[in-house]
């Protein structure tokens, strides 16, 4: 359930969470990688088969009003609901938009269709900023009216070890409008975190969407690391009245109570404010539920003892999970044991919890 | 040429009787046994070695080289059952690769293939009755036949030596009559009856049933019976002991019949001690009409003063009351020689006529075989034939999934003993034997129970250690590419489809796996005014590759014990594994990892054709 969550939460903020470039680069530098590199495809490109439904319309055929989600015809809804959620498939989704954008040139609206799909699948998908950028350039998105269609284009910015072109232009926009607080995020990225509040203070305060404003705000102290206020704000989206929050409040209360676990079971676990006794907690397995027992004494995880379980192909995970946490005195970066896997988390998961539980 | 090894009685050797010679069994043991235990053949007094095997019993001291012979084979049959098949000492680790390069785990392939010095079935695979009728239900070459073919040429030379020496289930009754049959006398009955000739007529049954396309062997044949009955009776002691209680899979009617016929073979033991061995068994009654072709035989020598002590000793009652070999039942077990005080039998090739004793005296009335016996045995297996084909029949209940590699359904039934094996080698049991639930057909052939375990990626177990071919011995490579069936999605009830909640345990089993066969298609997307849909609504709901998925049924086990036991969300797994024509791969031989190429070529020729 830790797992789903996160992954929801993470691919919405996907791209800007990853790679930060240790390496500096001018704006122009940026600009000269995304002209030579960002222009060629990739050398896996060509030795990726070709592959769609045939009842697919590839001239971006817009879906009626009311007409029901039908993957199988139109791109964008497969891209959404087939490529987008198997990893597999993004090489391959990416060979059919070239393919598309191909039999669309002649269109100019289609054309920024699928250019724009294109930056799309290389930005969030393939994890290529270069390309990416090549590719928003060249659909024109610098042109644009409102500033904020650029953010994408500065996370890539970003991502290619450049901090001053986001700046200039998250400046230019100013308030968070985005939907899911892309701007904020894109702040405390560049490592400006009190710009990133302040902006979030506003849209907690003048937005319809104020449950963006604190969800971005509590990603922002996580990544400060004061987990203390990370939870408060966590908190208090999920206790917001969904008639008064904005639009997505259920998938920002979705996206909050996941950071929220994952701060408080994993993050901002102090073995040092646990108190000394014997604390239970448990964790679903992979047949069912493991029941753990975990002794803290002196301010140390002194034992951990599988009390009840139904695993079958557990192999040594029931001693050595236990063995790697005492060993290690803390629950983050443990090994799962090879071939039992998911044994092996539920462990950690049930330790966690059943500390966490000590805490409060 | 003499086949003498027993320990000859002790007798004080002087001017009118002189011992035999020893053979070289017996010279052998005299260089290895230190004097001081050796007895003094002068003076008749019995050394350490023969006081000691006194102690045991009077057939450890007439042949002890038979009893040790019996011991190991039976030590053995315990280490290839309880250890070889034993697939819980694997440990991850070993990997072989795919042709494409990909790494997958293989470490059960490995274990066990490591342990196996020699097959753990060795035993089912000597017992002629085995591949002898399931070749003739089959109508085809089955490997254990070349087996069969060694043991009774071996038999040829000591005729029926099998009974007397290898089988398993014989020492396993002598265990039981020693232990507890003899010491129940009231039910105790003499040599002569209608039953003495009975192995034959169910011999004849079971033949003619095979003869009819039905396997019936697997009822009654000695190491069928004695694996089932360790499989049923012993291996759940194992699994509990060793594992946890809960590993070890629930029983049905199946189970209990067998036990019970399993505890009536024992039984039998109340009427008379090896009553089983005796007159019932049909695969001694093969090794029984093979000894018309013996080298090796009992002889008697003229110097027999009649004391009776070998017929009463006799394990096999192949003494007749003249005191010459019933031929036919001798097992050359020689326990006889051993007590005979006048050291007048002897164990020689059948042409050797020196100093012969006088048959019929005293008049021996053999009970002849009879004429009602035969066709009763006949009776007895057409009506099995009828039986099995009318009585349920697989038309009830879903086609049973089987084990990967199996031969196509008529085949396969006639081809499974019914032994156990397969069972017993299975990681989890994902293999269960089936009840009566779907006809006398399919009881105790195994089928996989997706819902208790899915069928372990790493393990290439049961074709490789089933006896008779009815699962295909595979490398571990072509068993991954092996279908057992399709898995199908109840999308009215998987959580995601059915926009109840985000699961998606099926999908990350079969990654972990190595099959990828089950991907994400997102569903019940919200879409906003513009048409626009909006980012994080709907669920990641799986979606089956056929042409990838094997129905091993990971899938169905994780579903099952998470949504439906441990958080009761469903009441039945929402992806279950279905087989039959299409969803699986039933072939008699040939390649699956051939037959995925094929399939591949064909989708990407139909592929070309629709581009447009």
């Amino acid at each position: 359930m830790v797992r789903n969550c996160l992954v929801a939460a993470v691919f919405a903020i996907a791209f800007s969470a990853f790679t930060a470039e240790s390496v500096t680069r001018s704006i122009a530098e940026v600009d000269k990688l995304i002209a030579t590199d960002g222009a060629t495809t990739p050398p896996w490109f060509d030795s990726v088969k070709l592959n769609f439904p045939p009842t697919l319309n590839l001239t971006w055929e817009k879906p009626k009003q009311k007409e029901p989600w039908t993957p199988s015809k139109y791109i964008s809804q497969y891209v959404w609901s087939v490529i987008n959620e198997n990893p597999g498939r993004w090489r391959e989704g990416l060979k059919l938009l070239y393919h598309v954008y191909d039999l669309n040139k002649n269109d100019a609206e289609k054309s920024v269709t699928s250019m724009r799909a294109i930056a799309r699948n290389y930005q969030f998908l393939q994890q290529d900023p270069a390309r990416a950028a090549y590719w928003w350039k060249k659909s024109g998105i610098e042109k644009s009216d409102d500033p904020s269609d650029e953010v994408d284009l500065a996370n890539c910015y970003f991502a290619l070890g450049n901090k001053e072109f986001p700046r200039k232009l998250l400046n230019d926009i100013g308030k968070d409008e985005s939907r899911h607080g892309e701007t904020i995020k894109l702040w405390a990225d560049i490592g400006d975190y009190d710009k990133a509040l302040s902006v979030a203070k506003i849209k907690i305060e003048e937005d319809s969407n104020p449950d963006i404003g604190y969800l971005m705000a509590g990603e922002t102290c996580r990544m400060m690391g004061n987990y203390k206020d990370a939870i408060s704000h966590f908190e208090k989206v999920i206790a917001m009245d969904d008639k008064k929050a904005g639009r997505d409040i259920k998938q920002s209360k979705n996206r909050a109570r996941g950071s929220l676990e994952a701060v408080k079971l994993y993050e901002s676990l102090d073995l040092t404010k646990i108190p000394d006794g014997t604390y239970l907690a448990d964790s679903t397995g992979y047949s069912g539920n493991i029941f753990l027992s975990v002794t803290v004494k002196a301010k140390k995880i002194e034992a951990i003892k599988v009390v009840k379980h139904t695993e079958k192909q557990y192999y040594g995970s029931l001693t050595d999970t236990p063995a790697k946490i005492i060993s290690k005195q803390s629950v983050k970066g443990i090994d799962s044991f090879s071939g039992a896997t998911i044994t092996s988390e539920a462990i950690i998961n049930a330790t966690a919890k059943a500390l966490a539980k000590a805490v409060k | 040429m003499r086949l003498d090894f027993f320990l000859p009685f002790l007798r004080r050797t002087n001017k009118t009787w002189q011992p035999t010679p020893p053979g070289w069994v017996s010279r052998m043991l005299r260089k290895i046994i230190p004097a001081s235990w050796q007895s003094d053949s002068i003076q008749a007094k019995p050394g350490l070695f023969r006081r000691v095997l006194k102690k045991i019993g009077p057939t450890w001291q007439s042949a002890p080289a038979r009893r040790a012979v019996q011991g190991v084979c039976f030590v053995l049959f315990f280490i290839f059952f309880f250890w070889f098949c034993w697939p819980y000492s694997a440990e991850p680790g070993a990997k072989v690769a795919l042709p494409d390069g990909t790494l997958v785990i293989s470490h059960h392939a490995e274990n066990r293939a490591a342990k196996e010095l020699v097959p753990a079935e060795s035993f089912l695979a000597i017992d002629p009755l085995v591949s002898i009728s399931t070749a003739i239900a089959s109508r085809t070459w089955v490997w254990s036949l070349a087996w069969a073919a060694v043991m009774l040429v071996i038999c040829v030379i000591f005729p029926r030596g099998f009974c007397g020496y290898l089988c398993p289930l014989g020492t396993l009754i002598d265990v039981f009559d020693w232990a507890i049959g003899k010491r129940v006398e009231r039910f105790q009955i003499k040599h002569d009856g209608w039953w003495v000739h009975l192995k034959y007529y169910i011999l004849t049954g079971v033949l003619i049933a095979a003869m009819c396309g039905v396997l019936l062997t697997g009822f009654v044949a000695a190491i069928p019976v004695i694996t089932r009955g360790f499989l049923f009776m012993l291996s759940p002691l194992q699994m509990g002991a060793a594992r946890g209680w809960h590993q070890v899979p629930p029983m049905n009617a199946g189970h209990i019949v067998s036990i019970i016929l399993f505890a009536v073979v024992l039984a039998l033991g109340f009427f008379r001690p090896r009553f089983w061995c005796r007159y019932v068994c049909p695969s001694g009654a093969v090794f029984s009409v093979f000894n018309f072709w013996r080298v090796g035989e009992r002889k008697v020598e003229s110097s027999c003063i009649k004391c009776n002590k070998c017929v009463e000793i006799c394990p096999f009652d192949a003494i007749k009351p003249d005191f010459t070999t019933r031929t036919a039942d001798c097992t050359l077990c020689q326990t006889c020689g051993g007590v005979c005080p006048t050291h007048s039998i002897k164990f020689v090739d059948r042409w050797n006529l020196t100093d012969l004793k006088k048959e019929n005296d005293p008049p021996t009335h053999e009970m002849p075989l009879a004429r009602r016996g035969f066709i009763g045995g006949i009776a007895a297996g057409a009506a099995a034939f009828l039986g099995m084909r009318t009585v349920g029949g697989a038309a009830a209940g879903p086609v049973p999934v089987r084990p990967p590699g199996s031969l196509p359904e008529p085949a396969f039934l006639q081809a499974c003993i019914r032994c156990g094996e397969c069972f017993k080698a299975c990681p989890n049991n994902v293999l269960q034997p089936m009840g009566f639930g779907q006809g006398l057909d399919n009881l105790w052939t195994p089928q996989v129970v997706a819902n208790w375990s899915g069928c372990d990626p790493s393990c290439n177990n049961c074709g490789n250690v089933c006896p008779t071919g009815a699962i295909r011995a595979l490398p571990l490579i072509e068993k991954r590419s092996a279908k057992m069936g399709l898995a199908i999605i109840n999308e009215k009830t998987c959580l995601p489809h059915a926009g109840k909640e985000a699961c998606q345990m099926c999908v990350d089993e079969c990654t972990i796996a190595g099959y990828n066969a089950l991907e994400f298609v997102r569903v019940g997307i919200e879409v906003d005014k513009d048409g626009l849909p909006v980012e994080g609504t709907g669920f990641a709901a799986p979606v089956v590759l056929g042409d990838k998925c094997v129905g091993c049924g990971l899938c169905q086990s994780r579903c099952h014990h998470i949504n439906v036991l441990e958080k009761g969300l469903l009441k039945e797994s929402a992806i279950i594994i279905e087989a039959g024509p299409g969803k699986d791969d039933r072939i008699f031989s040939g390649s699956y990892v051939e037959l995925r190429k094929r399939d591949m070529e064909q989708a990407e020729e139909k592929r070309k054709t629709q581009k447009r």
